[in-house]
């Protein structure tokens, strides 16, 4: 089992961050690494067991099945279906949780999963650097410097 | 039940500053409202079931009891056994968290507690400033850190903003 963990200091309250990565399908409208994204089933994106299907900007289609949802928590989990990345048995979860000091949020993006021990380092770099630091970044640099009022969406 | 919840980024990895707060008798170095503090009956620090006694600076003695420690979540969950203060059932625990992006720390300070009616508000207040948020603040400056400008709901950045800088250009009010 390799496990990613990978956590980031955001100047924006969580409950904006939140607001932006609750949902399911929202990932192309804050992830530079996606390019579009849908619902199967036109299951409503906050409906515990729904499947995001969405294409990579680089290439690639990824089926993603979301587990929980918690607007209490600000959290969610979910696996991967179908991906060409060649992991199993992969869950992966997405936390926000305030910082009282400064009104910022502390972000955690945490994953594990099965792979060929070969491939381990390389998988851990591209999920836990690309994907959810690639995922940070742009949240960071969304929120930089922003005043309340651009902070609307 | 009243909650209450502070929570902070220290600039250090978060081995150092589970290392420096994990002791459970150690407030009494880095905690300014802290006078002095000992372990009951020569236990360990890391014993679960110790008890710190320990006086404040202004006066007044508390007894608070380690519940839990652990090294793998690097969390610390302690209650009160005895306060001159009205907090009924106080349990608190801080959580620290590494920011990977940064060698940074992530601290959340919680609690939960019941008191008499109508002291509610003035009590988590006071714990939420008086105790966790100042412990923040001493702990940054043991870390070589400003102390931190605070989100208050109805409050005025501006004002809290110049607060801090004063702060931490004159080392603050102690």
């Amino acid at each position: 089992m390799v496990k990613v963990y990978t956590s980031s200091v955001i100047d924006a309250p969580a409950s904006r961050i939140w607001e932006l990565v609750r949902d399911f399908n929202g990932l192309p409208s804050w992830h530079p690494g996606i390019a579009d994204s849908r619902i199967e089933g036109n299951q409503p994106a906050d409906r515990v067991g729904c499947i995001r299907n969405f294409n990579l900007k680089g290439g690639g289609n990824i089926r993603e099945q979301l587990l929980s949802l918690s607007d209490y928590d600000y959290a969610c989990s979910y696996s991967i279906l179908v991906s060409p990345m060649g992991v199993e048995n992969y869950i992966a979860t997405l936390k926000v949780t305030p910082i009282t000091d400064g009104d910022r949020t502390f972000a955690e993006w945490s994953a594990e999963f099965d792979c060929a021990p070969e491939r381990e380092a390389e998988l851990a770099r591209l999920i836990g650097q690309d994907v959810f630091q690639g995922g940070f970044n742009a949240l960071k640099q969304r929120f930089a410097a922003a005043p309340a009022s651009a902070m609307r969406r | 039940m009243v909650r209450v919840r502070r929570s902070t980024v220290i600039d250090a990895p978060v081995d150092e500053v589970w290392r420096f707060l994990r002791d459970f008798n150690a407030h009494e170095t880095w905690h300014p409202a802290v006078a002095e503090s000992r372990i009951e009956e020569g236990r360990p620090v890391d014993a679960i079931g110790a008890v710190r006694r320990f006086r404040l600076r202004e006066g007044g003695q508390l007894r608070e009891q380690l519940l839990a420690l652990s090294d793998r979540d690097r969390r610390l969950t302690y209650c009160i056994l005895d306060s001159p203060l009205p907090l009924i059932d106080y349990v608190a625990s801080f959580e620290l968290r590494p920011v990977t992006d940064g060698r940074r720390t992530f601290w959340d300070w919680r609690s939960e507690f019941r008191a008499p009616p109508g002291q509610e508000q003035a009590l988590a207040a006071l714990v939420g400033e008086q105790i966790y948020e100042a412990g923040f603040d001493a702990v940054k400056r043991h870390f070589g850190q400003a102390p931190g400008v605070r989100h208050r709901p109805s409050g005025g950045s501006a004002a809290m903003q110049a607060q801090a800088i004063f702060l931490a250009r004159y080392g603050g009010p102690e």
